[in-house]
């Protein structure tokens, strides 16, 4: 185990920014963690589906769950420590950033970012508007003004 | 005036029932557990500072797409499995007013793929269901949030409505035969042209949809149901031959139901005391891990653990209870509400188990004053006692946070408009 926190192995970003981070951290994600088992990861690590900027901050994360992990599942100072962490963490992103990672995190397999993410994502729609949540997921609105009506007919109580 | 009757029962999550022999003894400790449980179960009802934070960070983000490349305009689309985890995470409050957004949001959030994700990630919610009965039909809401409400001060509370639950061919319900069960709602005894039957109907709160279960074994007159340990107990009196008419042709009946197999009970369960001392009347209980049936003038209670039943001819727990008052069960204490009209058991009240005797429920602030006429009618919801008030035919509802035991507050109020008979129950997802 002593070889992961000195081993480091790169992570090449689709427009090629490189990152060299060490075994621990680069397990964070799944899907490299299969890499480096399957012994392929003896040059760099090329990741087609995440940009520098994505990568940058999805390594910021791994290090710190790394590097601040709670002792154990009884260490509930150390698991709020690293709540509030997540939460001024994704305070910086704008929605599209939110995306970004919710994708990226999906891809290279980290659940832990991923949910982060999705939950940020949920908090966000929870008060928006149906137009507003559109522009968001970037679909269209495919109601006819009759069907619209309609729906807003069986759901009259809770529009009144 | 319509007729107006509740019924309640509890989720998974409100599995007070379960906690083996928590007398009021121990009232304090339950208490204090109440809290912490009513924090969890809040979640979804008390409008956080997040939604502050949001309506701030919106307008952040609103600035930085203004300033930033065009590209921001449209964000990468999600496929649909990252979409579901997105929204299974967003509470069914708001999923009424999601549904507006697009066809396919408003497939995706029917789909049993949605509710797959829900229970994976273990985010289940107690999810209030409300029926009104109104010129001889049943129509089904459930409580949600309205769009575009930031809920963030304490005065804007008016977010709460009751959305229409699409459910196609409902069967009559039967009031004291309501019970829900893990994520459906068991209509034991439905009616059928408005005449109790010996049907169990089972509404999939999922799909909304009506399927039929197994019969009851027996026709009954009279009945009452309620769940423990995911088991439905029900009570009643069927008539025994034909020749009278009175009182001496009805023999009580007690039948058990596994949801998780689907049968009832071949076995009788013995009960020889009740043949001789009276029979069931409509109205049961789950407390203390026991089901509490009323008999005339006494209080029947079945111990399932020990498969047997136990007459307390001093129990005076149903004899304080008006007629058409309504009762429930929160965090194994059971609650009365009943109407004006009796000045003397008026208002909110308790049973201490430990006294045998009904108490009034104090704190009750911001609650409105009952007027004359009025009807009320309450449930559980997540650890919340939810009112609803007929008067005048305006109908408040009102939920009281029990977290603070006898110190209620407060928390919200809807006013409906239309009026009609209410059941309930909340249903979490799996």
């Amino acid at each position: 185990m002593a070889s992961s926190s000195t081993n480091k192995f790169v992570l090449k970003s689709n427009d090629d920014v490189s990152f060299e981070v060490t075994e621990a951290v680069a397990r964070e994600f799944q899907v490299i963690a299969h890499i480096i088992d399957d012994d392929c990861a003896k040059k760099a690590i090329p990741l087609s589906n995440v940009t520098g900027e994505i990568l940058s901050k999805m390594i910021e994360y791994g290090k710190k769950h790394i590097e601040e992990a709670p002792v154990d599942e009884e260490d509930e100072e150390g698991k709020k420590k690293l709540q509030i962490w997540d939460e001024e963490f994704m305070k910086q992103f704008n929605m599209e950033i939110v995306f970004q990672l919710i994708l990226a995190s999906n891809y290279l397999n980290n659940k832990g970012l991923l949910d982060l993410t999705c939950c940020t994502v949920a908090d966000h729609i929870k008060d928006m508007t149906p137009d507003e949540v559109r522009t968001l997921f970037n679909v269209k609105n495919d109601y006819t003004t009759e069907e619209e009506e309609e729906i807003r007919k069986e759901n009259s109580w809770a529009f009144e | 005036m319509s007729s107006f009757e509740f019924k309640k029962t509890r989720s998974e999550d409100g599995s007070v029932s379960l906690i083996p022999s928590l007398s009021c003894l121990e009232k304090k400790n339950s208490k204090k557990k109440r809290k912490t449980r009513s924090e969890d179960g809040s979640v979804s009802l008390i409008p956080s500072t997040l939604s502050l934070e949001n309506k701030n960070r919106k307008k952040k983000r609103k600035k930085q797409k203004t300033t930033t490349t065009p590209e921001s305009i449209s964000n990468p689309s999600l496929p649909e499995d990252l979409l579901l985890n997105c929204l299974a995470r967003v509470s069914r409050l708001y999923y009424p007013a999601l549904s507006l957004v697009s066809k396919s949001f408003r497939s995706l959030l029917a789909s049993p793929e949605l509710y797959k994700a829900r229970s994976l990630l273990g985010h289940t919610e107690n999810c209030l269901y409300v029926c009104f009965r109104s010129l001889g039909e049943d129509f089904w809401y459930t409580l949600c949030l309205k769009p575009n409400q930031t809920l963030t001060s304490q005065n804007k509370s008016s977010g709460y409505a009751l959305a229409a639950v699409p459910v196609p061919h409902s069967p009559g319900a039967n009031v004291s035969g309501l019970v829900a069960v893990g994520s459906n709602v068991y209509n034991i005894g439905s009616h059928r042209r408005g005449v109790q039957s010996s049907r169990v109907s089972i509404l999939d709160c999922q799909s909304h949809t009506w399927h039929e279960g197994p019969s009851l074994p027996v026709e009954l007159l009279t009945l009452s149901a309620n769940v423990l340990d995911e088991k439905i107990y029900v009570a009643g009196c069927y008539k025994d031959g034909h020749s009278l008419q009175s009182s001496h042709s009805l023999k009580s009946s007690f039948k058990v139901f596994d949801t998780k197999t689907q049968i009832w009970d071949p076995n009788p369960i013995p009960f020889q005391q009740i043949e001789t001392s009276g029979i069931f009347r409509d109205t049961s209980a789950c407390v203390d891990g026991k089901f509490f049936v009323e008999g005339f003038c006494q209080a029947f209670a079945y111990l399932p653990k020990e498969g047997r039943w136990d007459l307390d001819e001093e129990c005076d727990m149903w004899l304080d209870i008006v007629p058409g008052s309504s009762h429930c069960v929160i965090d194994n204490v059971l609650y009365c509400g009943s109407d004006v009209r009796d000045r003397v058991h008026r208002g909110f009240k308790w049973f201490d188990v430990e006294g045998n005797m009904w108490r009034d429920l104090k704190g009750l602030v911001g609650l409105p004053k009952f007027r004359d006429g009025a009807k009320v009618t309450f449930g559980e919801y997540g650890g919340k006692m939810v009112a609803k008030l007929l008067q005048d035919k305006k109908q408040i509802k009102q939920l009281v946070d029990t977290s603070l035991g006898d110190e209620y507050n407060r928390e919200e109020l809807i006013r409906l408009a239309s009026t009609a008979f209410l059941c309930m129950e909340q249903s979490s997802l799996l």
